[in-house]
């Protein structure tokens, strides 16, 4: 019991819970049901791209290029709109997670294949993903008239009062709680970013892992990449520039350990949320969206203090006097 | 009357492991040159050797990590090509490694079962039978563990408890153990050599790598000796005393180990007296002078390196 509420989880609960009790407080229209859907909605892409990158950390990676994976895969599913109107959208959601994961292991076989340092190879892919969207769509938008109501409309149907984009985010988190937990691939990515020399004596291909991580991030940021597009009715080539540091800091800020092994779904989850929660809160409060950069940023300085001082505590205390003396 | 003699150590029947001219060969060093070695089933065989003398690197080769350049690996008669430490693991072959080689953030029973963890519907992991089975194998082992105690909780003996669990977890004919001692107490030790004799018993073959030669005699039955990337001797463990063990180790008589030193201590250059760390260590006094080495002594966890 201690140890769950000592988690970061908890602590995160917690400063959310806060939060929210603050800002209604002062605002009590911000914690009406319909808003609180509209925040969830609003956070779901941060949400999804989130467990997307906390895969790869796991494995001692990072994926910067998630950004430009989402409005590459935004563009081609918002082109193939155009061009075959009459496409269902399970169709182009297929696309979309197919195309998104193939960016992925671009980047996952580039990680295992020529192990060449995966901050490298995503800040390459970064760069290349965005080029290809100026090259396929000559720097032309796709506006919201050229897209079907079909396309348009999905993320932001209603089920049960809550809009189809939350109820992705909360199915991706399902999945993924099942992945991480209970899949040997899952178990593999704590491995991995654990002790990468113990995970060989494992049997437990490290470069092979990596990669897998690299495709599902790439699939989530695919699926992103349609619901984005479509929620927003446009594509074009700058779409979600600069994301990828929103993703990270999510992860960071959710216990996510950038030096791998360490972090939970839920984590991630929490950190989008309470990125989210600012976000939504600020102009609500009254103030000025630029703060928002900087609370992030703040967010993210304590949080990894936070992590240090939680791996410094593991200390062992090793004369009995000494014990005593902190207990006492 | 008998039908079959009695295996004992002067008879052996066919090794379970023969590996055969294995050759490794990094970039400008030849680690393992022309190497054979073979294990008997319900026999330890100690490998003996200084560092650096390719222990470590047969060990890797025999697990799946390393694969040799040239040579051929025997298991139960049956010739076999390791390309993963899986295809090991699935020929019987088993390593205890040192504690090192294991995942903090993963429970006792995954890090036991990681790699070949029992799988339930849609292929998903059967938690409730993982921790079923680490827990009979750690009561086996008369380890004081919960299967399902995150690792990061433990010390470093329990820690090498999982470790010698996870071995067992498959149904290994050859067990590896890769200077199992090096960081137990003697009491751990003792509970060690009680579960080399059970293996023993079980008939599995046991490779005891150790450069303690205490624990050599007490615990191995045949020996094998490697010095710079080659075997320089094997046999049995009753043929051979001591001196013959370092003779063949360093290639030189055993009188020359220790030459006589003359101290030439010059003046004192560093007291420390009363010193003590809330945590690591307390009153810790020693004094160096000019000329001479201080050797520290202690277990790994002693507070050495602070």
């Amino acid at each position: 019991m201690i140890r769950i509420l000592k988690s970061r989880e908890a602590l995160l609960v917690g400063v959310i819970l806060v939060l929210v009790a603050l800002i209604a407080s002062r605002f009590p229209a911000f914690v009406a049901p319909a808003n609180l859907v509209n925040v969830l909605t609003d956070t779901s892409p941060l949400i999804i791209l989130a467990i997307g990158q906390a895969m790869v950390i796991l494995t001692r990676c990072i994926d910067l290029s998630m950004a430009s994976n989402l409005a590459l895969t935004g563009m081609v599913c918002a082109m193939i709109n155009v061009a075959y109107p009459g496409l269902p959208i399970p169709v182009i959601i297929v696309v979309a997670l197919a195309f998104g994961a193939a960016l992925g292991a671009v980047n996952g076989i580039l990680v295992w294949k020529l192990t060449i340092p995966p901050i490298v190879v995503t800040l390459g892919t970064l760069t290349i993903f965005r080029g290809i969207i100026f090259v396929i769509s000559d720097g032309a938008w796709v506006n919201a008239h050229e897209m079907s109501p079909a396309f348009t409309g999905f993320p932001r149907a209603d089920i049960l009062g809550v809009p189809v984009l939350a109820w992705l985010a909360i199915i991706t988190a399902a999945i993924f709680f099942v992945v991480i937990a209970r899949t040997p691939l899952g178990r593999a990515f704590y491995a991995v970013g654990g002790n990468p020399d113990a995970a060989v004596y494992a049997g437990i291909n490290v470069g092979k892992t990596q990669f897998w991580a690299f495709v599902l991030s790439g699939m989530l940021a695919g699926l992103t990449g349609y619901l984005w597009v479509a929620r927003y009715s446009v594509a074009y080539v700058d779409i979600a520039k600069g994301f990828e540091l929103e993703i990270i800091a999510a992860c960071v800020i959710g216990g996510i350990a950038i030096a791998g092994g360490s972090g939970t779904v839920m984590g991630a989850i929490l950190g989008a949320l309470f990125l989210g929660i600012i976000k939504n809160a600020l102009p609500v409060v009254g103030i000025s969206p630029f703060w928002q950069l900087a609370i992030s940023g703040a967010a993210i300085v304590i949080a990894v203090a936070f992590n240090a001082r939680a791996g410094r505590r593991k200390g062992r205390i090793i004369l009995k006097r000494a014990e005593a003396g902190t207990n006492g | 009357m008998q039908q079959h003699a009695p295996q004992s150590v002067e008879s052996p029947a066919d090794p379970v492991l023969r590996l055969n001219g294995i050759t490794k060969t990094f970039p400008g060093v030849k680690a393992l040159n022309a190497v054979s070695l073979e294990l008997y089933a319900g026999e330890v065989t100690a490998l003996i050797g200084e560092n650096g003398a390719g222990k470590s690197t047969i060990v890797k080769v025999l697990t799946g990590i390393y694969r040799a350049d040239s040579g051929t690996i025997n298991v139960g008669g049956t010739q076999v090509n390791f390309t993963s430490a899986e295809d090991a693991t699935a020929a019987g072959i088993t390593a205890i490694h040192q504690e090192t080689v294991l995942f903090d953030e993963l429970s006792v029973a995954e890090n036991i079962f990681i790699g070949h963890a029992p799988r339930g519907r849609f292929g998903l992991i059967d938690t409730a039978a993982m921790n079923t089975r680490a827990q009979e194998i750690l009561d086996r082992i008369d380890a004081p563990l919960s299967a399902t105690t995150p690792l990061k909780d433990l010390g470093i003996a329990n820690k090498h408890l999982v470790a010698i669990a996870r071995a067992l977890s498959v149904d290994a004919r050859v067990v590896i153990m890769d200077e199992p001692t090096a960081a137990l107490s003697q009491k751990e030790i003792e509970e060690l050599y009680e579960l080399v004799n059970r293996l023993k018993a079980e008939g599995r073959a046991i490779l005891f790598i150790s450069h303690k030669f205490d624990e050599v005699f007490r615990i191995a039955d045949r020996y094998a000796v490697f010095r710079d990337g080659e075997k320089v001797g094997a046999g049995l463990m009753a043929d051979v005393n001591e001196g013959d063990l370092v003779q063949l180790m360093i290639g030189r008589a055993v009188d020359q180990i220790f030459p006589v030193r003359e101290p030439n201590t010059g003046e004192e250059v560093l007291r420390i007296a009363g010193y003590a760390h809330p945590t690591e260590f307390d009153d810790i006094s020693l004094t160096l002078h000019a000329g001479e080495i201080l050797g520290f002594y202690g277990l790994v966890g002693a507070g050495r390196p602070s």
